[in-house]
């Protein structure tokens, strides 16, 4: 009798081990599903770090740029130059060119800069420039202020 | 017997009910066309051959930048004063001209501050009432940027508009000469001007209010 208790209580035991050991395995997936989830839902929030692509700060490093592709084929700069003024003004001036076989409208910026190339309160209004085919001309701005110190022309397509 | 009706009386409230309820129901609010915002310096789809936001801001910032240049202004030991004359407007579009020298004015005072003083002379009532008041003593005020008389201009600002217009079965073509000059107020001379021409075609089915 003695060894049949026995083995029914061990029999128990084993039942009850088993039977903990299942719920455990439940709520430890649970809680790794739980877990998983609340990283997935919580982790999402909050501000984002801004994406970092090496070698497209073009405007920080170059004094003209085309804002779209499809100009590339279009316009291009032949010269470059820029002076101060006897006013202490910073004025600029590119020759650029039609490379199409038609007229063609675009339209030119220029961004003011400091040295560590901020803006100083100093961007010009877009002008229009109507060129003929192949032509070439003068686009030539100056500074409002004294404080620019580079500068960057920018050039978008007119729709 | 009191509280069943009948049969008529029931037809009226299912008829009436509907209509009390409906009435209290707001009409739905019509949806037009989303708002956008759009960049001024911009066309835009809603354009004509007038003058648009983006030829204001290329005139003044033209104007603005070539102003500095002259000596006038820039060499000038103290800053000059400047006082607005309204811009003649002779083209065939009703368009608020002011804009130009506001938006001129504007550009001065917040890119090139303290090269150019200008003079309010559009609130001199209110100035003149007001220092009639400090010096009645209905008003506090520092004594030591007291002056006799308010500021005196040293030079006018004004413009005008030019315009040239040519319609056909194809359309039509506005041309607008823009001017704008510095007028020195002893001598009449005129110490700066500069211009700006934009020429227009298309359809005309735009109105400017």
């Amino acid at each position: 009798m003695l060894f049949i208790d026995r083995t029914i209580s061990s029999s128990q035991n084993n039942n009850l081990s088993l039977r903990t050991r299942f719920i455990m395995r439940i709520f430890r997936n649970r809680l790794i599903v739980l877990t998983l989830l609340s990283f997935f839902i919580f982790g999402c929030e909050g501000a984002f770090r801004p994406v970092h692509i090496p070698r497209a700060d073009v405007e920080d490093t170059e004094t003209f740029v085309l804002l779209t592709r499809n100009l590339k084929n279009q316009v291009t700069v032949e010269g470059q130059r820029a002076k101060w003024t006897a006013e202490n003004l910073l004025e600029v001036q590119a020759r650029i060119r039609n490379r199409m076989e038609e007229p063609l409208q675009v339209e030119v910026q220029t961004v003011f800069k400091d040295k560590d190339g901020f803006s100083v309160n100093d961007i010009s209004a877009w002008q229009r420039l109507i060129f003929e085919p192949n032509e070439t001309k003068i686009y030539k701005i100056n500074s409002i202020n004294s404080k620019a110190r580079r500068f960057t022309i920018r050039v978008r397509e007119q729709n | 017997m009191h509280g069943k009706l009948n049969i008529p009386c029931k037809i009226f409230w299912i008829c009436v009910l509907p209509i009390f309820l409906a009435g209290c129901i707001s009409a739905p609010v019509e949806i037009g066309r989303q708002v956008t915002r759009v960049d001024p310096t911009k066309d835009t789809p809603i354009t004509g051959v007038g003058v648009e936001s983006n030829d204001l801001n290329a005139v003044a910032d033209k104007m603005v930048r070539s102003m500095l240049t002259v000596s006038a202004i820039a060499r000038a030991k103290n800053p000059p004063t400047v006082a607005l004359l309204p811009v003649k407007n002779k083209t065939r579009f009703a368009i608020n001209q002011d804009l130009f020298l506001k938006l001129m004015k504007a550009q001065l005072n917040s890119k090139a501050r303290g090269k150019i003083y200008f003079l309010a002379r559009d609130q001199m009532l209110a100035i003149q009432r007001e220092r009639k008041l400090k010096r009645q003593g209905k008003a506090d005020f520092d004594k030591s940027k007291s002056r006799k008389t308010v500021a005196g201009a040293d030079y006018f600002l004004t413009g005008s508009m030019d315009g040239l217009s040519t319609a056909g079965r194809k359309g039509v073509s506005d041309f607008i000469l823009y001017t704008f000059q510095l007028i020195d107020t002893e001598s009449s001379i005129e110490v700066w001007e500069d211009l700006y021409q934009i020429k227009k075609q298309g359809l005309d089915d735009v109105i400017y209010r």
